[in-house]
């Protein structure tokens, strides 16, 4: 069937390439796709073909509907780079969810069957494809085989080398012409495929030492090498360089197309590696697996089951303790209760997980809770066996002990004892049934005991173990729920099960959805390839000189990435500080008549989807950006890269992290007392000796803390360095190309993730000694009756001619971006149109209704729907963790307050890998469904929750607390009429924080999307890979739109009610969230 | 209802704020907790509130074992230094908000918590937002809103220290006058002495996170039985005497030319530290009569309705009040000292 798909469906275009290739005699480096080994199920007829896809949209989308029409099975096809793909494919190896790679580098499909990330197969049309194609095939020992063949060569832009009066280079040898000097770029083979394709190509037509002769003198005219082997064309397209050597095939032609650049083949000089990939259905319909569908049903099970149980979770069961209902009575006759002969909160849950135990299937179900197969299988069918019957029935004799734990735990609740003895026997029993539960959900493994003496203590386990289901859950939280109220009635937590509850949820699931996926990936840092513990390892990984050289400041060579990395983000750090500071100032201490304006200026970077600003940035400041056709034109300066590399990415950095650090500035500018300043000024200090030696030494930790802010988030940037780098890397995208380049080590990934951490540790740790963790600047609503001093003239001007224009320069940045999504090729052919829009968002009305036929529609609502799940969970965990965290005194407080920060600190594309890892295989399997991306969401973004929380919380007097808690509030309560209206600005914050990053997110969601699930995040960097950046925009635009509306609606929806007559002292802004790395 | 403590201890960290202390107060009195500040005293009040648990020993309300509970879950109320008013509720709000916390309904909640704002003289302020109120107001919505809920143990926490002088009295002789009438049991803390001689029943001096002494106020004033309990319970000048015992209830101190009989039980011969109320010393101009101790004025102050003298002694330097202020002594004056046997007190020596 390879054939059939690659000779019926090609475009004319491509089979006048296939033609030409083979006419030029291809001799390198034709490559296919690999079949991914499938998952072995029952074939199904509604089974699902879940299909890779790294060839441009178009074409993904044509071969698998044709394959449907023809074979009547569903495909759900998700587009990713080859990089991208390995990287998934790789980490799901040990459980994989594909079935098929289509097309792509062939590099990476070679390197994936090498590495038995595919299996093979052999098709009965094999015999008819083209040598080349075959031989493919033979060479991965038939995991994968060619489909088309594309052409290496270079591409230039016409007129870009007019205006140098430069004639375009005929032969490969013309590039080594002194007038390309600083023209040329192609990829760097450390990263990408493409680059290695190249060389190889070379080596064949050169051989190999006059090849990397050739390379050597072509050094001189590099201007860059790329990380990305499609980069180098895209940028002769926007006319950032002159010569790109890369692929001409497929997308790059639209590339050209649309931008000026026009491609050479020259077929007497340019015998081209070809090459890229294709496909191979394993049996195509017949042993298509049902297991994806399962799958997702799988998932919006489970989400079902955390609802419920977070019913059941209601304090009012918890507690039946409280005090007395009646009121109207005699003094000294309230509240006096006997010590409870029945723990009727423990009696409720142990119940409630017997039922667990009794009645709902263990594990996870490959047909989902709600077809109700189960119930009458729950004793006799070992899939559908609940735990009891799996301990008694199905020789899972290591789930008796978590069944007894609960039974015992009924009997405690049950007998008449001391409230402490009862607390006592509850934590043991539910202890040891934790205990239990987690070893054997670690001691198996997807396919059997993890260790060899396990196996010999149980016996061999037979068939694929699944991952925990409903049954689980409910056992899992139940033994959570005990431990809280055991340790309540012991007397922790002030005695107090709901804050005892709270305690262990959010530690619980911080474990399990930060610290288990953390574990998983940094663990590798220790390991070599196999999995073996070598330590020294990591001291040989974080040594190499690629990380530490110094070569830059002796002239001559780069520096290391990790000084790199260290700069950058202490000039991020310094520059964001300074702009903040100097919005700050002028909105509250000038008469500045456009405060409002400001404001929403500083929030829109925030609300602005990855990649905008890189893109503006470029096409305002990109070598044939309007600032330098401009400078060409009036002055004849000539025009320059010097957008790409360090200045681009601290120019991007800073747009898009200074509203982050006017925000937390502004609540301290807005905190230091009136009154120390009017006192200063009563000693005969002037305005600016008061400004200089009084009110800029109180905003100390306030700087520092924006200072710190920008360090971090300056380090965990992915999407600017990648966009605007060039030459200059930083740890964020070496980490990046270690998981998805042609390097495809996880262990140098985690190894560089650790540095990462260290140098995030480094500044927080740095920060804490120098300003300690006091804040001068106190809101106590006491006896500030005086005005805040005006600035004095000489700060004002300085703040006002930094800010003003960088105001001018954002607005002028936006008003680009905006126009890019209203014209027809963006920086090329300013014709006005809705075209992208209308591709994007276009609503038809039929007789059934409206259609939404808009390419957009699809991955916008998942998007809106997720984020709109995501934002109130991580709000809430994030408050209720910022609430314990502030108002609780327990041991190992910091150690909490550090794990809800860790997965703030590391750049998204190892999170994403994290959780492939950690959650593809049981006892927790959910990748694949929507449910793995709200966590993700919400425990990559709650931090935020945390911060404002807590920053929130520690201006709120304690005293109102206790006072509700001994006016007989329990501590839900109180929490809720208390605390949530005083935190109304946090709360606020929370949420559109929680709401704004999950739509923004990028690289972390990356490998957990699927085609069922896509996001507008996603969607839009593949419309920017495909190079359609209208519709890039356009949908950007869109969604700034979108997060306007949100912030607006939840503004509306809980700022609504007002707190009195009186002006609170915590007025809005002063919470002061930290979000983290964006991209 | 009566609260017990049994050797409770509370830890923090390395630190101890409360050290052993085991006291009982009986249903209806109002005891008062007094110490300096970081003497432990406010721990222990919050101890009985419930906002924290002991790190060891028992703590007992009503008879009933209560070590465990949180403060949701013991019938205590608190008034709090701060008032701790919540500034997003009304005062009415502020008032309801136990009683609508414990299940009562709106209507109900409205009608106690407007009883309890008359007695507490605030009709018609129910509307008002807590910090549209002064000082002494909010106090008063304070103990409103803990009275209203009827509580087994009302609990003060320094609830005076943010009011002026004049309405610091008021407010103090209001509380007493509203326990007495509802008979409620009440623990009261502050570190002013005579805060707390005015309201109490019975005082409980602590010291240290431990327990110094605790009697009725009377008693702690006339009898402290250590140096610290004479300088905290009013003021007191230590001197060095000498005691000799002349029969089992009488003593002799020796101070300086000084020779003054008192009663006491306990002191033994030699050498003792001696306190004297500086309202005990008669000031007379010199030479005076015989057995009075010799000394020159060093500073005069005129209080109004009293003087105050610094007076250079061989005993050391007394501070001494006099009612008499229709002839001061200036300066440089010297005069004799006749102290009253009322106002000495040997102390033992620890």
């Amino acid at each position: 069937m390879d054939a059939a798909v690659s000779g019926r469906q090609y475009s004319p275009k491509q089979r006048e390439l296939l033609g030409g290739i083979m006419k030029f005699g291809v001799l390198t480096g034709i490559v296919a796709a690999g079949v991914i080994s499938s998952i072995a199920t029952s074939a199904s007829a509604q089974g699902v073909l879940n299909v890779y896809c790294s060839v441009q949209v178009e074409w993904c989308t044509l071969i698998a509907n044709e394959f449907q029409k023809a074979s009547g099975v569903k495909v759900s096809m998700s587009q990713k780079g080859s990089g991208e793909t390995i990287a998934q494919l790789k980490a799901e190896s040990q459980n994989p969810k594909g079935d098929v790679w289509f097309g792509g580098t062939g590099d990476p499909h070679l390197q994936a069957a090498e590495e038995g990330l595919s299996e093979p197969y052999k098709s009965p049309k094999l015999g008819e494809l083209h040598p080349w194609a075959i031989k493919q095939n033979t060479d991965s020992g038939g995991k994968t085989v060619g489909i088309y063949a594309g052409a290496l060569g270079y591409g230039f832009n016409s007129e870009l080398l007019a205006k140098k009066n430069v004639k375009p280079p005929a032969c490969w040898a013309d590039l080594l012409k002194p007038e390309f000097k600083g023209e040329i770029q192609m990829a760097n083979p450390n990263s990408s495929g493409t680059a290695y394709v190249a060389i190889a190509t070379l080596v064949q037509l050169m051989g190999e030492e006059k090849a990397f002769d050739y390379l050597k003198k072509l050094h001189a005219n590099i201007n860059s090498y790329t990380r990305s082997g499609t980069a180098p064309m895209k940028a002769v397209a926007r006319g950032e360089t002159g010569v790109s050597i890369s692929f001409i095939h497929g997308d790059r032609l639209d590339e050209h197309r649309q931008g000026r650049a026009q491609s050479r083949q020259r077929p007497e000089i340019l015998r081209l590696g070809a090459h890229t990939g294709g496909t191979e259905a394993r049996g195509a319909g017949q042993a298509v697996p049902g297991a994806i569908e399962q799958e997702h049903a799988g998932a919006a099970r489970s989400a079902q089951i955390r609802r419920h149980q977070a019913d059941r979770l209601r304090p009012g069961e918890i507690r039946q303790v409280g005090r007395a209902q009646a009121v109207d009575r005699p003094v000294g006759q309230r509240g006096r209760q006997p010590a409870p002969a029945v723990s009727r909160a423990a009696l409720g849950w142990s119940v409630a997980g017997l039922l667990g135990a009794a009645c709902v299937p263990w594990y996870a179900l490959q047909d989902g809770l709600d077809s109700g197969a189960w119930l009458g299988g729950l004793w006799a069918t070992e899939d559908y066996a609940a735990a009891i019957a799996q301990a008694a029935v199905h020789g899972k004799m290591w789930l008796a002990p978590v069944v007894a734990s609960l039974v015992v735990a009924l009997v405690v609740s049950l007998t008449p004892m001391t409230r402490e003895r009862r607390g006592t026997l509850l934590m043991v029993t539910s202890g040891i049934g934790l205990a239990v539960f987690v070893a054997q959900a670690l001691g198996i493994g997807l396919r059997g005991w993890s260790a060899a003496w396990l196996e010999a203590l149980f016996g061999a386990l037979d068939g694929r173990q699944t991952g925990i289901g409903a049954g689980g859950a409910v056992v899992l939280i139940t033994l959570l729920a005990l431990l809280s109220i055991g340790l309540a009635l012991r007397g922790a937590f002030g005695g107090d099960a709901f804050v005892a509850g709270a305690m262990t949820a959010v530690a619980a699931s911080i474990l399990l959805f930060t610290g288990w996926p953390m574990l998983r990936i940094l663990a590798q840092a220790f390991q070599d390839g196999d999995g073996i513990f070598t330590p020294a390892l990591l001291i040989e990984r974080l040594a190499a000189e690629k990380i530490w050289s110094l070569r830059c400041l002796a002239g001559g060579g780069r520096c290391g990435v990790a000084w790199n990395t260290l700069f950058l983000a202490l000039c991020c750090g310094a520059g964001t500080t300074a702009l903040g500071l100097a919005f700050a100032l002028i909105a509250s201490r000038t008469a500045f008549r456009f405060k409002r304006t400001l404001r929403v200026l500083t929030v829109l970077p925030i609300i602005t989807p990855p990649f905008v600003i890189g893109l503006a940035l470029i096409l305002l400041f990109g070598r044939s950006g309007v600032v330098n056709q401009l400078l060409d034109w009036a002055f004849a300066v000539p025009q320059t890269r010097w957008i790409y590399g360090f200045q681009g990415v601290l120019l991007a950095q800073l747009f898009a992290f200074t509203p982050v650090a006017f925000l937390v500035l502004i609540g301290v500018v807005e905190g230091v007392s009136p009154t120390l300043e009017e006192a200063s000024q009563t000693l005969r200090a002037d305005r600016w000796a008061t400004f200089a030696t009084v009110s800029l030494p109180l905003m100390r930790p306030g700087l520092a803390n924006a200072f710190l802010v920008g360090f971090i988030e300056s380090i965990a940037d992915f999407g600017n360095p990648i966009e605007l780098g060039g030459d200059y890397g930083v740890l964020s995208t070496e980490i990046y190309f270690a998981v998805v380049g042609a390097q495809l080590d996880y262990g140098r990934a985690a190894a560089l993730a650790l540095l990462l951490l260290a140098f995030a540790l480094g500044a927080f740790f740095a920060q804490r000694r120098i300003v300690g963790t006091r804040s001068y600047a106190t809101i106590s609503g006491k006896g500030d009756g005086g005005l805040a001093t005006p600035l004095p003239d000489r700060a004002r001007r300085v703040a006002e001619w930094i800010a003003l224009p960088w105001a001018a320069f954002t607005l002028l940045l936006y008003g680009f971006a905006f126009v890019g999504g209203l014209v027809k090729v963006w920086g090329r052919d300013y014709t006005p149109t809705f075209d992208h829009y209308v591709k994007a968002f276009a609503v038809e009305h039929t007789a059934d209704g409206l259609i939404w036929t808009g390419a957009a529609w699809n991955s916008f609502w998942t998007t809106v729907k997720l984020a709109a799940i995501a934002a109130p969970l991580t709000a809430a965990l994030g408050l209720i963790a910022a609430w314990l965290l502030v108002r609780q005194r327990f041991a190992g407080r910091a150690a909490l307050e550090f794990a809800t920060m860790l997965s703030f600190a590391v750049p998204g594309t190892v999170i994403g890998v994290a959780y492939v890892f950690a959650f593809n295989v049981p006892p927790l399997e959910i990748t694949g469904t929507a449910l793995i991306i709200v966590l993700c969401f919400v425990f990559r973004n709650m931090p935020v929750g945390v911060r404002a929380g807590m920053a929130a919380m520690s201006q709120i007097d304690r005293s109102l607390d206790e006072a509700s808690a001994t006016l007989g509030a329990r501590a839900p309560h109180t929490l809720l009429y208390v605390v949530l209206p005083l935190l109304r600005p946090a709360v606020v914050a929370a949420l559109v924080y929680g709401f704004v990053r999950a739509v923004t997110t990028v690289s972390a969601v990356v490998f957990l999307v699927t085609a069922e699930y896509e996001l507008a995040t996603t969607y839009i960097i593949l419309r920017v890979i495909n190079g359609d950046y209208g519709l890039a925009i356009a949908y950007s635009c869109a969604l700034i739109l979108l997060m306007l509306l949100a912030i607006l609606l939840i503004q509306l929806v809980v700022g609504e009610r007002r707190l009195g007559r009186r002006a609170l002292p915590l007025a809005a802004g002063r919470a002061v969230p930290i979000p983290g790395g964006r991209a | 209802m009566s609260v017990e403590f049994r050797n409770v201890v509370k830890r923090y960290g390395p630190s101890t704020a409360v050290a052993g202390v085991s006291f009982t107060v009986q249903a209806g009195t109002l005891v008062t907790l007094l110490g300096p500040s970081g003497c432990g005293k406010t721990t222990t009040l919050r101890l009985i509130a419930g906002l924290e648990l002991p790190s060891e020993g028992r703590i007992l309300l009503a008879g009933r074992d209560v070590t465990s509970l949180g403060a949701t879950e013991r019938d205590v109320s608190m008034v709090f230094q701060s008032y701790a008013l919540f500034p997003h509720m009304s005062v009415l709000e502020n008032v309801c908000y136990g009683l609508r916390r414990s299940g009562l309904g709106r209507d109900a909640a409205e009608k106690q918590a407007l009883g309890a704002l008359a007695q507490v003289g605030l009709e018609g302020y129910g509307r008002r937002q807590p910090s549209e109120l002064s000082g002494g107001q909010q106090q008063r919505v304070a103990v409103a809103r803990a009275l209203v809920l009827k509580p087994a143990v009302l609990l003060f926490d320094e609830p005076l220290s943010n009011l002026d002088t004049r309405l610091r009295r008021q407010m103090r002789e209001e509380i007493r006058e509203l326990q007495q009438r509802l008979g409620l049991t009440v623990v009261y803390v502050t570190h002013d002495q005579q805060e707390a001689m005015a309201v109490s029943d019975r005082i409980i001096v602590m010291n240290a996170g431990r327990i110094e002494q605790q009697g009725d106020p009377r008693d702690l004033y006339e009898h402290p039985a250590t140096p610290f309990l004479a300088r905290f319970m009013g003021e007191s000048n230590p001197a060095r005497g000498q005691v000799r015992r002349l029969d089992p209830q009488r003593v002799r101190v020796k101070l300086g030319d000084a020779e003054i009989e008192l009663a006491d039980e306990s002191a033994p011969d030699g050498e003792a530290t001696v306190a004297i109320r500086p309202e005990a010393i008669t000031v007379e101009a010199a030479p005076g009569p015989p057995g009075a101790l010799a000394g020159t004025i060093a500073k005069a102050s005129y209080l109004g309705s009293h003087m105050e003298y610094s007076i250079e002694t061989e005993i050391g330097t007394l501070f001494a009040t006099c009612p008499r202020v229709d002839r001061p002594l200036g300066r440089g004056r010297r005069v004799a000292l006749v102290v009253a046997a009322r106002g000495v007190i040997v102390v033992n020596d620890r």
